[in-house]
């Protein structure tokens, strides 16, 4: 298997964190990552792992949504007040509610149990590369297109002017689109370009975010979709000043 | 509530006007004897001339104009009568006792009666107007406003059978239908029990019962969201293990580790499949609808079911589709075509495609969705029990099938959950064609 080749700037191995009060899974995860080129520590507790997470600096944390107690969207949700540490989210099988929430508080992505741990080491590498070319500032020029101002500099998105909060993944889709607009972008596509990875069969992780993004940034002015789902393809950021009449 | 008011006015005025003719009759049967009585003797007494004095006295006492006979029909002061008269004479005189008369408006009474001498005569009182001739007449507009006070106190009394009755029933059922239609915090209102009769002790009970259903059904969610989770967990570290294990093994041992890569993945199947199962049958999941466009549907589940299809070398094609939507749960709707989907991916012959149509049928008014195959078919004997759960065609376990035989049966309680029906049959030309058929609401 060919090994990923890690940001030149963050030579020491990146230092991850999982939240997961199954002891057993964390130390077999662990022991996984390990000889990937990871530095793993585990918490059982969510209280505890949002603690550590931000008194300590990670390159990723794993969390599981099902924790006892704190559940895991609530550590979600108080740790993105505080910190944009990526995050992968492991969920239950077949549970959309979940993944789809997640998603939407700011998970990065996301894994159901049981899952196979190459695919969390693939995903992990992925996320890892997109923040740190995010850090890199892979385009640094901001884009003016309609009512939308996408500044990658300060990783801000202003709306008629007004701030809008997206989740990391949102705002690179975003980017994504705003580079290409009026084009036809297929799933596959934007899933290697924003999450860094293949989509697997029956994987809807990109048709969630861009329904959130959809969601978060609504119509536009004219009234038109902004978003439009390409039956069969992908999606298609629709260019504000011609009003197609579909 | 307006039949039982209309029921209260009719009967009270249908009573009264009962009454009042039962009494005139009474008062007709006690009076006019002694009435006769008195004519009868004057006139055989004083002649005409005593009984015209007498009429002359008493005429504008009584509403009544008198006419006496002797035994020949001849009106002894030369009158001419009414035909209505004449026949209360002769039926007074065939009976020999107190007759009445209807006539029109008014009534004739004819009393038989013997003077004091023996002389038989007859006298008829000829009463004009209705209602009783012998006491103060109740002028009309009086009649009027009395029915109007009865048709007030008619109406307050429906008013309070409304509010007591009728208002506290209708809120029960509006409650019973929200708890049916899945709203488990339906309640009856609290003000509507603070009185202290049935339906109050009712509303309590319903509540009392709604209660323990919410809880019921909260319990149930919680029990499969556990079971989902103490299931899997040992799962998640097989897997893990089992990564772990790959990295170490020679290339005589991965053949072993592959398989039991297999079994773990159709032990989390079976899970996720049972789970399914089990909240469908708890109807927990049926709650959650909307307005569902199904040609997207099918379109979107033909073409993951193309993804997986293409790295076995199959493909999914759709065949026809119309817009049509309706009411119904996306998530559950999505796993019956998906289970159908990919059963059907699984079973079609290398190389070929599977065939997936969504149709009208019965003038519109459901929709169809065809899936047809190119596989080995189902026996005919048995096209009807693969709808049901762990069913197998033969017995041998095939490898490849990995679902374990319960996504179909899901897919039929999915389905027939949103009211429609499954069917399966053979295409003639080979393979197996599934139907989902789903009423248009």
């Amino acid at each position: 298997m060919q090994k990923k080749t890690l940001p030149a700037e963050n030579s020491a191995a990146p230092r991850i964190l999982i939240i997961d009060d199954d002891v057993e899974l964390c130390e077999l995860i662990a022991e996984f990552l390990r000889p990937e080129g990871f530095q793993v520590d585990a918490i059982h507790s969510g209280t505890q792992g949002l603690e550590k997470a931000l008194a300590e600096n990670y390159a990723l944390l794993i969390l599981d949504v099902m924790l006892p107690g704190s559940r895991g969207f609530e550590v979600l949700q108080k740790l993105r007040v505080k910190s944009h540490v990526p995050v992968i989210m492991l969920t239950a099988r077949g549970d959309e509610v979940d993944r789809i929430l997640g998603l939407e508080i700011g998970a990065d992505d996301y894994l159901p149990k049981p899952f196979n741990p190459r695919e969390l080491a693939a995903r992990i590498h992925a996320v890892l590369r997109r923040s740190s070319a995010a850090a890199e500032g892979a385009s640094p020029q901001s884009i003016r297109l309609g009512d939308i101002e996408f500044n990658p500099g300060a990783r801000s998105i202003l709306r008629d002017a007004k701030p809008v909060e997206l989740t990391s993944v949102e705002f690179d889709l975003l980017g994504v689109f705003l580079r290409s607009p009026g084009k036809v972008l297929a799933r596959e596509e934007l899933a290697r370009e924003v999450l860094g990875r293949d989509l697997a069969a029956f994987d809807r992780s990109i048709d969630v975010h861009v329904s959130n993004l959809r969601r978060k940034l609504g119509a536009l002015p004219n009234g038109a979709e902004r978003v439009k789902a390409v039956r069969g393809t992908g999606y298609l950021y629709a260019l504000p000043e011609r009003e197609k009449g579909k | 509530m307006a039949l039982v008011s209309l029921t209260l006015i009719l009967s009270s005025v249908w009573s009264a006007s009962r009454t009042s003719r039962e009494r005139d009759e009474a008062i007709d049967r006690a009076m006019t004897p002694l009435i006769a009585d008195n004519f009868a003797d004057v006139y055989d007494r004083d002649g005409k001339r005593g009984l015209e004095e007498l009429m002359a006295r008493g005429r504008g006492t009584f509403p009544w104009r008198p006419f006496l006979f002797d035994r020949t029909g001849h009106e002894v002061l030369d009158r001419s009568v009414s035909p209505a008269v004449v026949e209360a004479f002769h039926r007074a005189l065939l009976s020999r006792q107190t007759e009445i008369v209807e006539q029109g408006d008014g009534r004739c009474v004819g009393q038989y009666i013997l003077a004091n001498s023996g002389t038989p005569y007859v006298l008829v009182l000829e009463m004009n107007r209705r209602g009783s001739g012998w006491g103060p007449q109740v002028p009309s507009h009086v009649q009027a406003l009395q029915f109007l006070l009865v048709l007030l106190i008619v109406g307050l009394i429906s008013l309070w059978i409304t509010r007591h009755i009728t208002l506290p029933m209708v809120q029960l059922r509006a409650a019973a239908n929200q708890l049916a239609r899945g709203d488990l915090s339906a309640r009856v209102r609290p003000e509507s029990l603070h009185r202290k009769d049935e339906l109050a002790s009712l509303g309590r009970d319903f509540n009392y019962m709604a209660e323990q259903i919410e809880l019921l059904m909260n319990a149930q969610r919680r029990l499969i969201a556990d079971i989902s989770h103490e299931l899997r967990s040992p799962l998640a570290r097989l897997s893990v293990a089992l990564g772990l294990a790959h990295r170490t093994v020679n290339p005589e041992t991965r053949a072993s580790l592959h398989r039991i890569e297999r079994e773990a993945h159709r032990l989390n199947e079976l899970i996720g499949g049972l789970l399914n199962l089990a909240r469908l049958e708890s109807g927990t999941e049926r709650l959650e609808q909307e307005s569902v466009r199904l040609d997207e549907l099918v379109q979107s589940v033909a073409d993951d079911a193309a993804f997986e299809a293409a790295s076995h070398q199959r493909g999914v094609r759709v065949l026809s589709t119309f817009v049509c939507r309706r009411k119904g749960n996306t998530q559950l709707l999505r796993s019956a075509i998906e289970n159908v989907a990919r059963n059907a991916v699984h079973y079609t012959a290398a190389g070929t495609e599977v065939e997936i149509s969504l149709h009208p049928w019965a003038d519109g008014s459901s929709a169809v969705i065809a899936i047809r195959d190119h596989g080995p078919g189902v026996p005919e004997a048995a096209l009807h029990t693969i709808f049901e759960p762990f069913f197998r065609v033969d017995d041998a376990r095939d490898r490849f099938s990995g679902g374990a035989g319960l996504g179909l049966s899901i897919t039929d309680r999915v389905i027939r959950a949103h009211g429609g029906a499954v069917r399966a049959h053979n295409h003639p030309e080979g393979g197996l064609v599934v139907e989902l058929s789903l009423p248009l609401a």
